[in-house]
């Protein structure tokens, strides 16, 4: 709430310190003041904070978590994925007053105070059963002013499954809170040179839990992408000796080399469907963009001519494709139809322009510009004028479009970041600092 | 009492030097206890501990049971419908949670279950209203001088009292008169504080409060000034802030209201209470919504809609728990809860936050 503009003047200060109180009582309402209906009016500006504080109790254990591992697991991803989230402001179990073994998770079960009186928001509350084989989980969101339920789930699975019923639970409170679900169901791909001086391809989530290693070559790997339904990973990987495209069976770990007699590869992204990948192939210094099938065969040759054209990125429905091209004289964003048809230039600002990520709704193109070192910034579709963000390489977006995840080496290691994309609020390293961590690549969700 | 009184004798000296005893032990027991005691009753916020009276919780253990916070509500008002009627509790099956069976089929949001009851929900703890600010060294101590004695001139009171008295009552009174403006306070300060023939205790207390209370709206606006990025409130909406103020509304009664400290007070208290329990993150600088609501007499929140909205559920419901949060209120002044009850609007604005 403030009184004045911020730049009001010094003049206007001292009157507020001289009149005070005694031009009120002599004045009165000034007439603008009134409010239409007659009513007694409050004005207020900005919210007293952007964190919602939130409380998650343990889970009630209904039998076989004895030790209380299960919950335990269970409200460490989550408490981890919503302070990620931006949205919320984590209070320490020990603030905690209820126990939560010995009272209900139910609306009625449990007194509202208890939480009421630490400052909770929010409150999840949940219960669990687990035996060898199966998990049930079920979680609950209220909201401790309005006495209500806002989400309620019930997760079942297997024990390996927890930190995925977490993270479902976190989407589902974003979307119970904030009307768009959350994007923690999904995956992250890197580029990392932990455990080694090699460049290897990584998947983990959001949260840090559940690191896979895909690559496992004494060479380099690079430019992951997914498709839409995370079932495969396209990489570059020299480990042929020359660089080719390598498409990565998620479920039954297998890959196939997708190569082509057009020349050399030099990246590319998997299409969305997952049945094609438009491919960087350079020949007699040109290099343009294929789209080409699992097997190497050109299926459309999207650029033409002497230039560079590279970095394809896809938005989420694969209706249209970013890319950079120096055709212009210096590398900018350009955007095509994949099926067909001109490009047409985006940026004009700046002199080096790379690394496209097109947002889910194909609205907004994230994107790498040097001016003094790399930044990460973002400009609308149609063009107009970029905003920069920070300073960082290689952006992704998440599935939701809210968030985008880049690199940035800002202590001599390369880290991944979160960011929120609207505040420009950078909430925090993703990646530990073991190895250089680059080319992040944010999957879509795992499942509806 | 006059000139002659001191040939009257010895008997009515000794008179005269008991009932001036009696009425220092009642003037230091006023001070130290009674006046301390219903400054900490009245504007005081409930405390924060409090229990909510619902219908289907178990009582509490915390022993410290409001005796019941649902009271009887105000007759309807023109501007708001009639209250709600709570809807009835929902069903163990209502509550349970969606079933997911096919292990991570994300279901659509959940069941919104309304509680039984609206109840308000224990205070979160306010700035009370009593910290004394320090006096401005430029205090000018005459006015005080002038009005005090004539406010409290008691016919039981004698020769030794006016040096004494004009210092004792006051201990945390600051020379607020002189920015008060130079007719009003002075002139309702004597109203307020002109004794009846006998008790006079109230009376005085009640002057006293309403000057700490004074006090405390200084401090509250110094700090405002201080803090610039915070604060607000009626005060400086008198101020030309190029639309930027912060409107109390008007109405009928508005004018006498503004003068009185009592409510500006209590409609700072209020503003304060909703803006630190809103929280909201996201959207755009744009966003606007009005929340129409009403506090009843024992500061609960009666009633509430939203009367012109953001066009975005997330702000709009933000703005919803914002209100619930900062309930209940502390009770209006007795003299506005007529105005507090008939209803009042509250606009949120983002701001330019994010930016």
């Amino acid at each position: 709430m403030r009184f004045q503009p911020y730049g009001a003047t010094c003049a206007q200060r001292a009157l507020v310190a001289v009149l005070g109180l005694g031009t009120l009582l002599l004045i009165g309402a000034p007439a603008w003041a009134q409010s239409q209906s007659g009513l007694l009016h409050f004005d207020i500006v900005g919210p007293g904070s952007k964190l919602a504080p939130i409380a998650i109790s343990q889970l009630k254990n209904l039998g076989g978590d004895d030790e209380g591992e299960v919950s335990a697991h269970f409200v460490n991803v989550l408490s981890r994925d919503l302070e990620l989230s931006g949205y919320f402001r984590l209070i320490k179990p020990e603030a905690y007053i209820e126990n939560p073994q010995q009272s209900g998770y139910q609306l009625g079960q449990f007194n509202f105070t208890d939480w009421s009186s630490i400052n909770a928001e929010f409150l999840v509350k949940g219960a669990v059963t687990a035996s060898d084989a199966v998990v049930t989980i079920d979680a609950f969101l209220y909201d401790v002013a309005a006495q209500k339920q806002l989400v309620g789930k019930r997760f079942s699975g297997a024990p390996q499954d927890v930190n995925r019923m977490a993270r479902r639970f976190a989407d589902a409170i974003l979307a119970g809170i904030t009307g768009q679900r959350g994007p923690f169901d999904s995956k992250i791909a890197l580029v990392s040179t932990r455990g080694g001086r090699f460049k290897e391809i990584y998947i983990t989530s959001l949260d840090g839990e559940d690191l896979y290693r895909v690559t496992n070559n004494p060479t380099i790997n690079l430019s992951p992408s997914f498709d839409r339904g995370v079932g495969h990973l396209l990489y570059t990987s020299f480990k042929s000796g020359s660089p080719d495209l390598y498409l990565f069976n998620l479920a039954t770990k297998r890959e196939i080399r997708i190569s082509t007699d057009r020349g050399l590869l030099l990246g590319g992204a998997v299409s969305p469907g997952g049945n094609s990948v438009v491919a960087a192939v350079e020949r007699g210094g040109a290099t343009n963009l294929f789209m080409l099938d699992l097997q190497g065969n050109v299926i459309r040759q999207l650029t033409r001519g002497g230039s560079i054209n590279v970095n394809p990125s896809f938005n989420a429905d694969g209706s249209l494709m970013a890319f950079t091209s120096d055709r212009g004289g210096t590398p900018q964003i350009y955007v095509m139809n994949p099926q067909g048809g001109e490009a047409r230039r985006v940026t004009y600002s700046g002199s080096y322009n790379t690394d496209p990520a097109i947002s889910p709704k194909g609205d907004r193109i994230a994107y790498q510009t040097r001016n003094g070192g790399f930044h990460i910034a973002i400009i609308g579709i149609d063009g107009g004028q970029p905003t920069v963000l920070a300073a960082g390489q290689h952006p992704s977006w998440s599935p939701d479009g809210r968030y985008l995840i880049f690199s940035a080496d800002r202590s001599g290691t390369s880290r991944l970041y979160l960011m929120q994309v609207d505040s420009g609020k950078i909430i925090a390293p993703i990646t530990k600092e073991d190895g250089d961590a680059t080319d992040p690549a944010w999957s879509w969700w795992l499942g509806e | 009492m006059g000139p002659g009184d001191n040939g009257r004798g010895g008997l009515g000296l000794a008179l005269a030097i008991l009932l001036s005893a009696l009425a220092h032990i009642g003037l230091l027991y006023s001070g130290l206890v009674l006046i301390p005691r219903w400054l900490a009753e009245q504007p005081a916020p409930p405390p924060v501990y409090t229990v909510a009276v619902v219908d289907n919780l178990p009582a509490g253990d915390l022993g410290t049971h409001l005796p019941q916070l649902n009271r009887p509500q105000s007759p309807p008002r023109k501007t708001l419908p009639p209250p709600r009627p709570p809807k009835p509790p929902k069903t163990a099956k209502a509550s349970a949670p969606n079933s997911d069976t096919k292990a991570f089929a994300l279901n659509k949001r959940g069941d919104m279950t309304p509680t039984p009851t609206p109840t308000p929900t224990p205070a979160q703890a306010t700035a009370a209203p009593t910290v004394p600010p320090t006096p401005r060294p430029t205090a000018r101590p005459t006015r005080r001088a002038t009005t005090r004695p004539t406010a409290t001139a008691h016919r039981v009171m004698t020769t030794p009292r006016p040096t004494a008295r004009a210092k004792r009552p006051r201990p945390t009174a600051t020379p607020r008169a002189r920015r008060a403006g130079p007719r009003e306070t002075p002139k309702r300060m004597l109203a307020q504080a002109t004794p009846k023939p006998t008790p006079g205790v109230r009376e005085q207390m009640a002057a006293l409060r309403k000057q700490l209370l004074l006090d405390s709206l200084k401090h509250r606006k110094v700090i405002a000034q201080r803090h610039e990025g915070e604060g607000g409130g009626p005060l400086e909406s008198n101020v030309s802030s190029g639309g930027q103020g912060y409107g109390v509304g008007p109405g009928h009664e508005s004018a006498g209201m503004l003068k009185d400290p009592l409510f500006l007070l209590y409609y700072t208290q209020v503003q304060e209470r909703i803006k630190k329990a809103w929280t909201f993150s996201g959207g755009n600088s744009d966003l606007t919504a009005t929340i129409e609501f009403a506090i009843g007499p024992d500061g609960q929140l009666l009633n509430y809609q939203v009367q012109r909205s953001s066009r975005n559920d997330a702000y709009d419901e933000s703005v919803i728990r914002a209100i619930k949060r900062a309930a209940p209120f502390p009770p209006p002044p007795p003299d506005y809860r007529d105005a507090f009850s008939r209803g009042v609007e509250a606009t949120f604005r983002l701001g330019e936050l994010n930016s």
